[in-house]
């Protein structure tokens, strides 16, 4: 039996359990996706004073990347089941961060705006890429740790992004500080081409690991007989079920992400003694995710 | 995330830091939950469909919740470092209610007993 990280006949090296280093680029992805969003709130309160935006303003311009995001989900959701995981967030990856470098050329609420909008479109095929990934490398019991591991990129992303961010624009202005997430991106996806295939068709998995995976696969997939339509999906309670679960609580996680620089300014706090109190809730939420795992093994 | 209540008292950065990061904490380990409902009730063709509605779903609540912010804490300027209490109080309840109400909708049905659902 060939063994984690020998020669398969004159083939490429195995991984050893590779579909841990899978779970690892889309983390990394989740972190790239929200640094790239959380450069326009950290510098948030600093654009309202230059550019002397009321918070109805600042609303808009977040809301041009909810839209773009919101409708951006369904229809990269469908677009990646039709195209593939690997496909699909390389275009994703590649859009948004030419959009991220885009930014910097913005000079007011509508350019704002329109590159809020564009940025939302391509970040939003994150999620349904990472759950397909997951649901296409994962056995159910790792399901939920890979799922916490991905997800909890949003939270380090976020607690990344002040360190990062707030040092360039002190030094050389918002502009620069657009600039630094896009990049980010691009090397993301080298990574990305070179290490995701499905299990199928991936040069480096084991043997053990690939059969592993594809036994769970087939139990899946031989469930129903072909693709629910919308309405189909639609019908059932736990579609409602499941949609509830984030349009309830996403908002409230979204005030604080988009929305918690301002309202410290508000209270009275400054951001340069406030660094902390942006970091923390980013933190927890981290410890959060990977909490769930405890409540998903139960 | 009800934790998020109790900042309105107070303009203490520690304080407002911890509340808010027991809220998120919270917050967090649902949304990890929540992430893994699509993978294990559906199939894996329809996984990224059903995550991106429930994606689509998550940025109609945010979009309703940023209007309503914008002007909220515009209109209330003048409270000064209490412009955004009633938010944070709103922010407090809605994820409780949203708990209840998917504890009564995913559960399992006629649908997981013809096949089309997976069995929770």
């Amino acid at each position: 039996m060939a063994l984690a990280g020998q020669i398969d006949s004159g083939g490429p090296r195995f991984i050893r359990s590779l579909r841990w280093w899978i779970g690892g680029i889309l983390f990394a992805s989740t972190v790239i996706n929200y640094i790239d969003r959380q450069t326009l709130s950290i510098l948030a309160p600093y654009l309202k004073q230059d550019y002397h935006w009321t918070n109805v303003d600042y609303a808009n311009i977040a809301i041009a990347f909810r839209i773009a995001y919101t409708i951006g989900q369904t229809v990269c959701g469908r677009l990646m089941d039709r195209v593939g995981t690997r496909r699909g967030l390389s275009i994703s990856v590649t859009w948004y961060s030419i959009v991220s470098l885009m930014t910097s050329l913005a000079n007011g609420i509508s350019s704002f705006a329109l590159f809020r909008f564009l940025l939302g479109a391509g970040e939003s095929a994150n999620w349904p890429g990472a759950s397909k990934a997951v649901s296409e490398w994962f056995p159910k019991r790792e399901r939920g740790l890979a799922a916490a591991f991905y997800d909890s990129g949003s939270s380090v992303g976020g607690a990344i992004a002040p360190f990062l961010i707030l040092p360039v624009y002190f030094r050389w202005g918002w502009r620069v500080a657009f600039v630094i997430p896009g990049m980010l991106g691009f090397l993301w996806l080298i990574g990305w081409r070179w290490l995701y295939h499905v299990p199928q068709e991936h040069p480096r998995i084991s043997d053990a690991e690939r059969q592993m995976i594809l036994a769970e696969t087939q139990e899946i997939n031989t469930a129903g007989k072909s693709r629910l339509r919308w309405r189909d999906l639609l019908r059932l309670p736990q579609t409602w079920g499941t949609i509830i679960s984030k349009a309830l609580t996403d908002p409230v996680w979204f005030f604080v992400t988009d929305w918690f620089p301002i309202y410290l300014v508000a209270k009275g706090i400054s951001l340069k003694s406030g660094l902390l109190a942006v970091w923390v809730p980013f933190l927890a939420a981290d410890l959060g995710n990977f909490s769930a795992v405890v409540f998903l093994a139960i | 995330m009800l934790l998020l209540i109790p900042t309105i008292f107070t303009v203490n950065l520690y304080l407002i830091a911890l509340l808010f990061g027991l809220a998120t904490f919270s917050y967090a380990s649902f949304s990890t939950i929540a992430n893994v409902l699509p993978t294990d009730l559906y199939r894996s063709d329809s996984v990224a469909s059903v995550s991106g509605l429930s994606g689509t779903g998550a940025g109609i609540g945010t979009i309703i919740a940023f209007e309503l912010i914008g002007h909220l804490s515009d209109a209330r300027q003048a409270s000064g470092i209490h412009s955004f209490d009633p938010i944070v109080i709103v922010a407090g309840l809605i994820p409780f209610v949203g708990m209840i109400l998917v504890l009564l909708l995913v559960r399992n049905t006629r649908a997981t007993d013809q096949g089309l659902v997976r069995r929770i």
